[in-house]
């Protein structure tokens, strides 16, 4: 899949380029709404990530041109305008979704891949590492064979690990994919669902998956 | 008082009433002399009249030749003195006389006196007598001797032909009597002067509230445009030119004012909100990317957890304070959707639990009914979240949260009892109030406080919902919240 992204600041640009390249996708990074609007034309990308807010040309005109001139692929806009009005705007001037700023790379991912319509190889059905298995339609869990009851949070954060399986993952980031962006317990919710964790998946088998990273989160590895 | 409207009818009425008395004193005054004057012209003619009869009584005695004064001669130490006695003669003349009658020698000794005059107490005669010695003869008017225990009106008349009577003295009694006019204007007066006091009481009160009523009304129209929404709105201008046009302009001219200072306070808000989120975007950018680069370190990584949570914390500020910018607009910009209630007071629950797991809370739900509401799922869930953190919180170990939904007839309500600290009367008002935070002793020392935002932001998101979130707590007996929601008729 061929992606260009119509960014103008640096850091999110290239931010976004490396990551959606960590994926094994084609990127092109434009800083320059009219420079972006005329590489779209070409009509050569699979997708087309565009800033609402940019030098030359702004985001919702090239969105409004791009329609105009028949370009059907889908777009995926980013905003710092989390006003209702302004994501209804977006949507209705042909962008197939949208991401408000801050946002997290685990978003914009989710919704590059819901946009394309194109599981990548982490959706499969099944999650594995070592012999423990989630069935993410089901989310049923069984390690060694054994059915395990995970309440939802639980399963919520062990997914998370094991979906990135081998990288440290921080508690901001887990508590951020389980709980969403409003929530600030004030306190290390992740510890106490990690130790349910530990106690259903570890407890009993020689191989622990659940490791602690001192001061940052923890990481699922062999 | 209240209101100007009863100042004015009061000042009115004591202006009445004073004016009232006023006139009443003056004209029972003027009555009252008018009448005293026209008796005492009576009685001086009365008496100028029995003055005229005692002289004639004399003379015609005198005329008949016979004496009527003999004179008793005694020589005292060598001295030769007379003494007048009046004959009977005199006497029986002079009985016929009414009233004060005096009949004098030239030497000024009294010949005879009346009955009446000697009624008189001892003091009251002799000033009398002296009066009628002193007294010029033949004047009128007659003059007033006031005595001790009445006034008369005395007239003299001399009696010509050098006999022994030299003068009379008639008199008569001014009697103080009150006249039956003034007492009749006195009681007309005295009942008539409260029944008009009424009726100008009354009709002051009528008028005052017709000439207050514009008042009313800007009064009513202000209050309306600064509910904070309204501002745009202005009162509308009558074109009379009078006062309470100028007093309009005045408040015309406030009102845009401060629209203009809101309004610039809001697009600040908004904007430098909005202007912070692409710094944070980068900064999250950043962070992220350099916690996946290979072979970090974990003090490297220690630092961009860090460094993420605060980017985090900052986001949330920025989020919350652009919500709230909005929502002073009167925008709620909320996603309208069914939301089914029971997972997500499910969700919340199992999150409470976890958090009262580890502050020794226990937490509890009783058996839920699902109901629908419609509503943004993902404010819903920030809303019951916050609550629910907050009881937890604010609750000492060995403590109890209950949580609850319950349908009524047109909304739910979802409540969380905590037995926790609770709020002091005084706190209470102020808690939903943005940044405020009472005292920070309360919550667990390890953990770190918000930035006070998030009672605002839960009772703004009710709010938007068409709902409310109320709280009752006293102090050391726990809080308990109270998240009201209409009901989604149309999906139950």
């Amino acid at each position: 899949m061929k992606i260009l992204v119509i960014e103008d600041d640096p850091t999110v640009g290239q931010f976004v380029k490396r990551g959606l390249e960590e994926q094994r996708w084609g990127v092109d990074l434009v800083g320059d709404g009219e420079e972006g609007e005329r590489l779209a034309s070409s009509d050569s990308y699979d997708l087309v990530i565009l800033d609402m807010r940019l030098p030359g040309k702004p985001g919702l005109q090239v969105l409004h041109s791009l329609r105009a001139r028949g370009i059907v692929c889908p777009v995926l806009v980013l905003t710092a305008q989390d006003a209702v009005d302004a994501k209804v705007q977006t949507l209705r001037a042909g962008a197939d979704d949208y991401v408000t700023k801050p946002f997290a790379f685990e978003e914009l991912l989710a919704r590059v891949e819901a946009v394309s319509r194109r599981p990548r190889a982490l959706t499969t059905p099944a999650l594995r590492l070592d012999d423990l298995v989630l069935d993410r339609d089901t989310r049923e869990v069984k390690r060694a064979g054994q059915p395990i009851e995970l309440t939802p949070k639980e399963y919520a954060v062990l997914e998370y690990l094991v979906r990135h399986a081998g990288k440290v993952m921080s508690r901001t980031l887990i508590t951020e994919y389980a709980w969403g962006y409003h929530f600030d317990p004030g306190t290390n919710i992740v510890d106490v669902v990690i130790n349910h964790l530990r106690k259903k998946i570890d407890a009993g088998h020689d191989r622990k998956l659940i490791h602690t990273v001192r001061g940052v989160g923890y990481v699922v590895k062999v | 008082m209240a209101s100007i409207r009863a100042q004015l009818t009061t000042a009115y009425a004591v202006a009445l009433v004073t004016t009232v008395a006023v006139f009443a004193a003056i004209s029972y005054g003027t009555t009252l002399s008018a009448d005293r004057t026209a008796r005492e012209r009576a009685l001086e003619q009365t008496v100028a009249t029995e003055a005229d009869l005692l002289l004639r009584t004399v003379q015609q005695a005198e005329a008949s030749g016979e004496p009527l004064v003999t004179f008793t001669i005694t020589i005292t130490k060598g001295k030769r003195d007379s003494i007048p006695n009046v004959t009977p003669k005199l006497r029986t003349v002079l009985e016929g006389v009414p009233d004060y009658a005096l009949v004098l020698d030239a030497k000024g000794r009294t010949l005879y006196n009346s009955f009446a005059f000697r009624q008189l107490d001892q003091d009251d005669q002799v000033s009398l007598n002296q009066t009628a010695i002193a007294m010029r003869a033949d004047r009128f008017p007659p003059e007033a001797v006031d005595l001790r225990s009445r006034r008369l009106l005395l007239m003299a008349r001399s009696v010509p032909g050098g006999g022994p009577i030299d003068r009379v003295v008639a008199g008569s009694e001014a009697k103080e009597e009150e006249g039956v006019a003034p007492i009749a204007l006195g009681s007309a007066i005295f009942v008539a002067a409260p029944i008009i006091l009424l009726i100008s009481i009354a009709a002051a009160y009528v008028i005052a509230g017709r000439a207050f009523r514009p008042v009313d009304g800007i009064i009513n129209e202000v209050e309306a445009i600064t509910d904070g929404r309204s501002l745009h709105r202005r009162l509308a201008l009558d074109g009379s030119g009078d006062e309470l046009t100028r007093l309009t302009r005045t408040l015309n001219a406030m009102i845009e004012r401060l629209e203009t200072s809101f309004a610039a306070l809001r697009r600040f808000t908004a904007d430098a909100s909005h202007e912070l989120k692409t710094p944070l975007t980068v900064m999250r950018a950043d962070v992220e990317r350099a916690m996946t680069v290979p072979h970090v370190s974990t003090e490297q990584l220690e630092a961009l957890e860090e460094a993420l949570r605060e980017v985090r914390r900052m986001s949330d500020l920025v989020d919350s304070l652009l919500t709230l910018a909005r929502a002073d607009e009167g925008r709620f910009d909320l996603v309208r959707e069914p939301v089914a209630l029971e997972p997500l007071v499910r969700e919340v629950y199992e999150t409470a639990m976890i958090l009262g797991e580890d502050a020794g809370i226990s937490v509890y739900l009783p058996v839920l009914e699902d109901v629908t509401v419609s509503g943004d799922p993902t404010r819903l869930r920030q809303l019951f979240l916050n609550l629910v953190t907050n009881a937890i919180k604010y609750t000492p170990r060995g403590g109890r949260v209950d949580l609850s939904l319950s349908k009524r007839l047109d909304a739910i309500t979802f409540t969380v009892r905590d037995s926790g600290i609770g709020i002091a009367a005084n706190d209470l008002p102020h808690i939903f109030d943005r940044f405020w935070r009472a005292d920070r002793v309360r919550s667990r020392a390890s953990e770190r406080g918000g930035f006070g935002l998030g009672l605002a932001i839960a009772q703004y998101i009710a709010y938007a919902h068409g709902g409310s979130l109320t709280v009752s707590s006293r102090l050391g007996r726990g809080s308990v919240f109270t998240v009201t929601l209409p009901l989604d008729l149309s999906n139950s």
